[in-house]
């Protein structure tokens, strides 16, 4: 009797062996191997101009003012691209002391991307707000200078070299 | 007459005897004749004792006994069965080969014949996989290079000669990944033979 | 005593001769080589830090970065209907890419897949039908992009697993 139960247990613990290498073998269906990354983006701003170098021509004068009419040029467009937060950008004057007036402000501008802020009048060169709230965005507006002359300033020429900056507010 | 069989011990004591015997001033009053009468005592004595010694022989015969050995070549594995097996383990990412390799057995002989070697052979055919074999660390002899076993008989272990003697038998299994899965049964047949 | 002496020492040389006549020239073993299924898949290490640094003015999407530094090797004995999959550990947030490229001379390349949100559940196909064989030391290529909108990313690690499988 024992002997016959040792055999029966035998038998079956060879089956059971069996069957699990079988059941092994149906599940290993594959192999994995891993890589690790590093990933990062650092932050960056990003200023162009499209239009190169501009003339404003003052030559009419207004039709019952008999003073000179002004110019407006909107013919150069500003882009800007930003992944920081609370940036702005900023438009000077290397011409300190102009002669003529020169103004400018920023027009048709992407939405989401900034707030205007008031036209500036070049008198100085010092460094005024053009468009603020710049926050992870990329965005472009139409740059529109206008130019004006008192009739008492008689001709002449004045040279503005405009530079915009993005920079943290 | 019958004559008794004497043991040693009775030889011992009758040799006393006869030493005090012949020695006792009784006999020999003359000292210089006491070497003489030494010699005496060994004569007699070695009478006794051969006698005794010599046991009891009634007669002799012989025969001739002829001792005749022939050639015996004795050769067996340690176990008949094994087993290899090749799965992800022994695989190597890029590469086509994969290999396994089994020490478990050894292959034992001995023979009193010289100029004598070993060959293997397979009785498969036509196998999917390689299989090859290499005596490992022959105990006398001289292991043949490895084989890639056919059905053709190969030198597997070479000079031997009235020796007895044993090796591990290096089994190592080639499978190219590119020809899938399978399974190859071999029955491998090794053979003392004229060198 | 002396015959019987004499008759034992016969029997044991009868005995010696008898056994001297019998030989055994050979012996044999069973041996069996069985070939279980096999998927074997490594890399040469990790590809080098991808850090996005430039862009365009105007543009949100950022100048994407690459990095081919590394291979994969595999071997398989399955069969010609194995594939590779690949899959990251978490998918990355909204406004980044990762997109993958695996070369393959055993398969069908994919070509370059978005695998950004492709976690373990989800992995994609980037190389199929691969034959049973080796491939040895061949490219991958990542390429990460980012979105301005999306913002700046602090270095964050992910893990890429490959799995060859049926």
């Amino acid at each position: 009797m024992k002997t016959q139960i040792l055999y029966i247990a035998k038998k079956t613990a060879k089956t059971l062996v069996a069957v699990l290498a079988m059941a092994s073998g149906l599940y290993a269906q594959g192999s994995s191997t891993q890589q690790s990354l590093i990933l990062r983006v650092m932050e960056l701003n990003k200023l162009g101009l499209i239009g190169g170098s501009l003339k404003l021509t003052i030559d009419k004068l207004y039709a019952d003012q008999f003073a000179p009419a002004p110019v407006v040029n909107a013919n150069t467009t500003l882009l800007w691209t930003s992944n920081g937060e609370n940036k702005k950008i900023t438009v000077a004057s290397n011409n300190n002391n102009p002669r003529y007036a020169l103004r400018v402000a920023p027009q048709e501008m992407s939405p989401g991307a900034g707030v205007a802020a008031p036209e500036v009048s070049f008198s100085d060169n010092k460094n005024h707000d053009f468009i603020v709230g710049v926050n992870r965005s990329a965005g472009k507006c139409v740059i529109q200078f206008t130019a004006a002359a008192d009739v008492a300033k008689g001709i002449g020429s004045d040279t503005h070299v405009i530079t915009f900056t993005i920079t943290s507010s | 007459m019958m004559q008794k069989k004497i043991s040693l011990l009775e030889s011992l004591r009758l040799l006393g005897y006869i030493h005090l015997l012949f020695n006792h001033h009784f006999f020999w009053p003359n000292p210089g004749l006491y070497t003489l009468r030494k010699l005496r005592t060994f004569f007699l004595a070695s009478l006794v004792l051969g006698g005794a010694a010599k046991g009891q022989t009634y007669g002799s015969d012989f025969h001739r006994v002829t001792v005749q050995v022939s050639q015996v070549t004795v050769v067996q594995v340690s176990s008949g069965t094994v087993n290899l097996s090749i799965s992800g383990a022994n695989a190597v990412a890029g590469q086509n080969s994969m290999t396994t390799t089994d020490l478990s057995t050894s292959f034992l002989w001995g023979t009193n014949v010289s100029l004598r070697k070993v060959t293997v052979r397979t009785s498969l055919a036509t196998p999917i996989f390689t299989l090859k074999l290499l005596a490992v660390n022959p105990t006398a002899g001289t292991a043949a290079s490895e084989v890639t076993l056919t059905t053709t008989a190969q030198d597997f272990l070479i000079n031997l000669g009235k020796t007895s003697g044993s090796c591990q038998l290096q089994y190592t299994g080639i499978a190219l990944a590119s020809l899938g899965t399978g399974s190859d049964a071999h029955t491998i047949t090794f053979t003392v033979t004229v060198q | 005593m002396k015959k019987s002496l004499v008759t034992l020492t016969l029997a044991g040389l009868s005995i010696l001769i008898v056994e001297s006549a019998s030989a055994q020239t050979s012996a044999t073993q069973n041996v069996t080589l069985t070939v279980n299924t096999v998927y074997k898949i490594s890399t040469s290490g990790n590809p080098s830090s991808m850090i996005v640094t430039t862009g365009t003015a105007g543009t949100d999407a950022l100048s994407s970065v690459s990095d081919n530094s590394t291979t994969y090797s595999i071997t398989q004995n399955y069969g010609n209907t194995v594939k590779l999959t690949a899959n990251l550990d978490a998918a990355l947030s909204a406004g980044y890419a990762l997109q993958l490229n695996m070369a393959s001379s055993k398969g069908t390349s994919a070509g370059t897949v978005d695998i950004s949100n492709a976690t373990s559940g989800s992995a994609v196909n980037v190389v199929t039908a691969v034959n049973r064989g080796a491939d040895a030391g061949q490219m991958i290529t990542y390429t990460f992009s980012a979105l301005a909108s999306a913002g700046m990313l602090s270095s964050t690690n992910k893990t890429v697993t490959f799995t060859l499988t049926n």
